[in-house]
Order: structure tokens, then C-alpha cells, then sequence
């Protein structure tokens, strides 16, 4: 059972059963809503540590603080990948994108990948 | 009221002189160089020593050159770089590629360019916001 089942059903024993001891709740194969997270996921690394760990597998892209506020950019340029997701997206291609900031395909390719695994990787939830 | 010629071409033909950042692509340099009438003088970083540089870099570049920075970086703004002690920041807001040189071209021929002079101005589809030691002012582009 995930932590989300587990949360549900305890909400629901607290709106019937006020004043009901919650650790009884718990049987030998239910586990406790801290030590669990769906799919075994972590969800309590920040935004800016996925970056970093993200972009430790791409040597085409770059990231510091005093260029471009610090966005994610093709290395040895001002070019932020949010631009070339932009041009891809308006000229249907990777090529396209390419011709627009004179960068090679493998760049756009590899800006690509880089939103994808930032994409996949699990950030911190918000309350 | 109709104002008169003289009036509407002293508005359109005050040039600008701009520092394209890189983080604009090709179509918006395209844009600018189909502009000349209203741009003096154009530079773009990415052919520059100025490719990959760092923001204050940039920003220092183009008050010593007198030029207007255009980005999309919405981080280069009046928080970052005080108002008048620049000469003036343009920072292109859309979420189409496409959108950033129609938009660009649209405030050259707004009659409002010369006010992004020693300002920080933002450019939405179809306004601008311009911020200068007077204010802030919003018009329709």
C-alpha cells in the first residue's frame, strides 16, 4: 500500500474516530507514512540540487549564477536552454533549432535530454 | 487630435543603438537588420568577444558603448542592474520563438523606442511596460 492510500485511510479514521490512538492503526504489514514515498522516490531534494546532479551528466551544458541568472545554457555561450526548447517547439525541429542559434544538432540534442532527465528526476512537494 | 508629420517622424526616425544578447536567436537579428531605419547601430554578441559571457560583463559592455541591451532574460532586470546606471535594458517576454523578432518589431515602429534609453522596458505581445527614474509607464505596441 502506498503512503497516499495509508493517508487517505487515516483521514478518514480521524473524521469518524476523533479521539481514536492512531499508532494502533498500523498493522505488522502497514508501513508508517514517514518512511515511505510512492515508487520509492525521493522527494525531498531541492529544485537546485537536481539541477546540479542533472547537469553533472551533460558536458555541453553549462550553469553558474553570473550568466544568464544562472539558467541552464549551451556551454561557452549565453544561450539558455529554455530558448532552444522554444525553437524547437516553433521549427518542428532539432535542425531548425540549430540553424536559429548557430549551434551543432548534438547540442540541441543534447539540451533536449538534459530537460528530460530534469524532467524525470523527483523535486520537493510543496505543502 | 491629429498630430502632425513632422511629430510622428521625429518619433520614428530617433535611432537606437542596441547590443543583441545571445540569448536571441538569428530570426530577431534578422528583424533588427531589416530595421535599419531605426536602429543606428547594431551589435550582437554572439559575434563578439562578448559570445558566452558572463551578465555584468554584458551590461558593463554596453554602457561604455552607449547601447541598449536587448535579451530575453527576464533575470537581466531593474533589480539586478539599477535604472540609469545602464543604458537601458529590453527584455523580450513570449513563449513562441517566432514571437520575439514580430514583437521586437512592432516597439521599433510603436514610436515608444526612444524612451527605453536609460530604462528597463518588457515586451509582451502586444504592450510595453517601461520603467525609467520618472516611473512606469505602460503602452500599446
Amino acid at each position: 500500500m502506498t503512503s497516499f492510500a495509508v493517508a487517505a485511510r487515516l483521514d478518514d479514521r480521524r473524521k469518524w474516530w476523533p479521539n481514536a490512538d492512531e499508532n494502533e492503526y498500523y498493522g505488522e504489514d502497514e508501513p508508517h507514512l514517514e518512511c515511505e514515498t510512492p515508487d520509492g522516490k525521493d522527494f525531498s531534494i531541492p529544485f537546485g540540487a537536481v539541477l546540479d546532479r542533472v547537469r553533472a551528466r551533460f558536458p555541453l551544458i553549462a550553469m553558474d549564477q553570473e550568466t544568464v541568472t544562472g539558467s541552464p545554457r549551451i556551454s561557452g555561450t549565453r544561450i539558455p536552454l529554455y530558448m532552444i526548447l522554444r525553437a524547437i517547439r516553433h521549427f518542428g525541429t532539432v535542425e531548425g533549432a540549430a540553424v536559429e542559434y548557430d549551434l551543432t544538432a548534438a547540442a540541441v540534442k543534447d539540451a533536449l535530454a538534459f530537460a528530460a532527465a530534469v524532467l524525470e528526476e523527483p523535486v520537493e512537494q510543496e505543502d | 487630435m491629429r498630430l502632425p508629420l513632422l511629430y510622428w517622424r521625429s518619433l520614428l526616425s530617433k535611432k537606437i543603438r542596441i547590443l543583441l544578447d545571445e540569448s536571441l536567436g538569428n530570426s530577431v537579428a534578422e528583424a533588427i537588420r531589416q530595421s535599419s531605419n531605426a536602429i543606428s547601430a547594431a551589435e550582437y554578441t554572439r559575434h563578439t568577444s562578448l559570445k558566452g559571457a558572463k551578465d555584468p560583463g554584458v551590461v558593463a559592455y554596453a554602457t561604455a558603448a552607449k547601447r541598449i541591451v536587448v535579451t530575453a532574460d527576464r533575470g537581466m532586470n531593474e533589480k539586478r542592474y539599477p535604472i540609469c546606471k545602464n543604458a537601458g535594458i529590453i527584455i523580450i517576454h513570449s513563449d513562441n520563438e517566432l514571437d520575439h523578432s514580430v514583437i521586437f518589431k512592432r516597439f521599433l515602429l510603436s514610436g515608444h523606442k526612444a524612451d527605453a534609453k536609460d530604462a528597463v522596458t518588457y515586451l509582451y505581445t502586444n504592450r510595453a511596460r517601461i520603467k525609467n527614474h520618472s516611473g512606469e509607464k505602460v503602452v500599446a505596441i
